[in-house]
């Protein structure tokens, strides 16, 4: 009797401790999903980008903008155009970033509205890109127009300037990523205007009077030539020997000085024009031969091409090797508003330690600044 | 009644669950199942364009990642590439250029 006691009591015991372990298990399993929804909810408000602080603009005053009280952040945020994806509304927004790039959309009205909507209220507004290059283009489901290649006399380049022009202000554009200048587009076979260099160089310089009548900005690319050419789909790295004549419709347009803005590649150059083993956009000595000669906007080609990431390693040396070398825009097209957040810290972290000089990055932001109209005091 | 041994399982993988978010939350970034699918495809990356003179090689991936992401959508498809960007422009490519190209941070 005693015995059946003892063994029921141990029994009721060890009920008793499962009993307990198991509400112990199950306490823990609330307190680790509170936990784990918690730190859910940090991430999805990270990748929203609502995490960046808000932003204060209080250095623009009307069309003026005090350079002295606007925070080196800002100055580089101006210097960033993004890839305009309407779920990075807010975050683009809140980091003054200086422009969006607007993907293929499927009709007009929501091009229209996608702009309006990333404007309204903007102290700074947004430069708002496309590649309007002539047969590949964003605007294909929306409109019919006649491919670079098919343009052969002045009169024609001009027209299609004006007209590609016109059509972009209507829906709210600003900045347009072409004319092509390279000599030959060897993929769509359709980018480049017909000729030799220099009947290149006259119909870009035409086909760039005519869109910047509108009020569009015109970007001659991709300097400095040959990047249109089929290479070895496993070289990430890409090389190019530019003769001459690749340079002759670069040197042409921006020696003209008309052209609002030239677009600078990753190609790694040798030749007439030499990036001394770098690729061009990281290259000081190309940039710094640029500008000796045009005042205009250098733009980098987008800097998450594996080219380019490759050859530094690391994302903030990539990063800080884009600005430092002098472009006065960078284009940056990752999806995730953070990282485009880190980056903007990082470069303002090099401009602090002086590894990047803050004079030039006021001279580039200027630059951006008087291209959208304001005043820089 | 969830037996004890049930109760320890969930909560080890809730434990390891939060820990990677904490991670992510600190900007470590992890392999993607694109990346692994990459690695682990044997074939070579075939893509190209359609263009005004039919079919084109795309010239260099990188930069046909980037357009054929401007293209707003991609699709799998029947067919000799296994994926397609755009509907009026066309961007062709098999698996191992499309995990590729998702990749990028700019997909």
């Amino acid at each position: 009797m005693k015995k059946k006691g003892k063994i029921g009591k141990k029994k009721k015991i060890s009920k008793l401790g499962s009993k307990l372990k198991n509400h112990t298990q199950r306490d823990i399993f609330f307190v680790l999903l509170v936990v784990a929804l918690f730190f859910l909810g940090l991430n999805l408000l990270k990748v929203q980008g609502l995490l960046i602080p808000e932003q204060d603009t209080g250095y623009v005053h009307g069309n003026v903008v005090n350079l002295e009280e606007m925070p080196t952040e800002h100055k580089i945020a101006q210097m960033v155009i993004v890839a305009g994806l309407r779920e990075n509304y807010y975050p683009w927004r809140n980091l003054q970033i200086g422009g969006i790039h607007l993907y293929a959309l499927p009709t007009n009205h929501i091009y229209s509205n996608t702009i309006i909507d990333f404007q309204y209220g903007q102290r700074i507004p947004f430069f708002v890109t496309a590649d309007h290059e002539g047969c590949v283009t964003p605007f294909i489901h929306t409109g019919n127009f006649t491919s670079v290649s098919e343009i052969d006399t002045i009169g024609k380049a001009y027209a299609k300037g004006f007209n590609d022009g016109s059509y972009l202000k209507k829906l709210g554009f600003n900045l347009n990523f072409a004319p092509v200048v390279d000599l030959e587009d060897e993929i769509w076979k359709c980018r480049a205007f017909p000729g030799d260099a220099q009947k290149i160089a006259e119909l870009a310089q035409a086909y760039v009077l005519g869109l910047q009548t509108q009020g569009i900005i015109a970007t001659i690319k991709h300097y400095p030539g040959k990047t249109l050419e089929v290479k070895d789909p496993h070289k990430f790295i890409v090389s190019a020997e530019i003769e001459n004549d690749d340079v002759l419709p670069y040197d042409y347009l921006l020696d003209k000085g008309d052209v609002g803005a030239v677009m600078v590649s990753h190609v790694i150059s040798s030749g007439a024009v030499d990036s001394e083993g770098v690729p061009a956009v990281v290259s000081r000595k190309i940039l710094d031969e640029i500008k000796r000669e045009y005042k205009g906007l250098i733009i980098s080609d987008e800097i998450h091409m594996l080219g380019l990431k490759n050859f530094y390693g690391s994302l903030d040396a990539m990063y800080i090797g884009v600005f430092e070398a002098g472009n006065d825009i960078i284009l940056n097209f990752d999806r995730d508003p953070y990282e485009v957040y880190r980056m903007i810290r990082v470069v303002a972290a090099a401009v602090e330690k002086g590894e990047i000089s803050e004079r030039q990055i006021d001279t580039s932001v200027t630059k951006v600044l008087i291209a959208k109209g304001f005043v820089v005091e | 009644m969830v037996p004890p041994k049930i109760w320890l399982a969930i909560n080890i993988s809730l434990g390891i669950v939060i820990m990677f978010l904490v991670l992510s939350l600190a900007g470590v970034t992890f392999p993607t199942v694109g990346q692994a699918k990459y690695l682990l495809d044997p074939d070579e990356p075939q893509f190209g364009v359609g263009g005004i003179e039919g079919l084109q090689p795309g010239g260099n991936l990188n930069r046909f990642c980037l357009e054929a992401r401007m293209q707003g959508s991609c699709y799998k498809q029947a067919g000799d590439f296994d994926w397609v960007c755009g509907e009026k422009i066309r961007y062709w490519m098999n698996n191992k250029a499309y995990y590729y190209c998702i990749q990028q941070r700019f997909w």
